[in-house]
């Protein structure tokens, strides 16, 4: 074989060693990751302990007119403050401390709802803020939803600015 | 070019979470894989790094880096060209002016830098066949 291509397989396969046997030790990262669950309407009034899951337009909706969850708006406060889902409480995972999510959720029980949003398509703040709240706060019930507040807006859901 | 390597794989390796969700934001791979490709990734670059400056497996590391550089600007070009932003993962059409600007000029500025480091890759390249 080319030696050239024996040392470029010989490189690959210690990287993926490497990296293969990092996650087994240090358990922080899954080697496969798996799309998250959606929630099924069933499930909206079962408060066991779950990972954070996905939650549709209509059962957020149920949701919020029930008032049985916590809305969490993960984007900056700038986007917060130009308009946010009503009684929607701002936290910005990269520009909060940790003791200062722990102000803003207080009175908020662990096994509570809580939506968490974003500005929809691929934005990733909520689900980053989800997994701290669900690993590092124990929250239990978390909701992420998708398609965040351009599409509630989109529908004419009641929103607030400030 | 071998330090530029280890400096762009130390990040990664620390927190390969992250650099799953930046994959991700590039939008090309399927998600059951994202996991695997940010374990591996950053150390292939810095073995490639270290093998760059130490001469161990000299001609091998110079290869693979010049695939990989080809790689990231295949990737960051068609995000870019897509309107998508591979910071945020965000459309530039769905955030402020001002931020998309921004994150463009970022995202050409990565392609730009990319280039010249292919054009140095290749200088090494033919420097290898030159000797042989």
């Amino acid at each position: 074989m080319n030696y050239r291509l024996k040392d470029i397989l010989i490189i690959i396969s210690i990287a993926t060693l490497v990296g293969i046997g990092r996650s087994l030790i240090l358990g922080d990262i899954p080697i496969i990751k798996y799309p998250i669950k959606q929630i099924s309407s069933d499930e909206l009034s079962d408060n066991t302990s779950h990972k954070p899951r996905i939650i549709k337009l209509d059962q957020c909706k149920l949701m919020f007119d029930s008032k049985r969850a916590v809305f969490i708006d993960a984007r900056d406060s700038i986007s917060f403050v130009d308009g946010h889902i009503l009684g929607a409480i701002n936290i910005h995972f990269e520009s909060n401390s940790d003791d200062r999510i722990i102000e803003k959720l207080d009175g908020i029980s662990n096994d509570n709802f809580l939506i968490i949003y974003c500005s929809g398509g691929d934005c990733d703040l909520s689900e980053e803020l989800g997994n701290h709240l669900f690993e590092y706060f124990s929250y239990t019930n978390i909701l992420l939803y998708e398609g965040g507040f351009p599409e509630w807006e989109g529908r004419g859901y009641p929103v607030e600015n400030e | 070019m071998g330090t530029i390597f280890i400096y762009a794989s130390y990040s990664k390796i620390l927190d390969p979470v992250s650099f799953s969700s930046n994959i991700h934001n590039y939008g090309v791979t399927i998600i059951y894989i994202e996991n695997l490709i940010s374990l591996i990734l950053p150390w292939i670059e810095l073995f490639v790094g270290i093998g760059l400056i130490s001469g161990l497996k000299y001609e091998a590391s110079v290869d693979i880096s010049i695939y990989m550089v080809i790689l990231f600007i295949f990737l960051i070009t068609q995000a870019y060209l897509r309107g998508k932003s591979i910071d945020c993962g965000c459309f530039f059409n769905d955030i402020s002016p001002e931020d998309a600007a921004t994150k463009r000029f970022d995202m050409l500025k990565r392609i730009i830098e990319d280039i010249v480091f292919l054009i140095l890759l290749f200088t090494l390249k033919y420097s290898i066949n030159k000797k042989n």
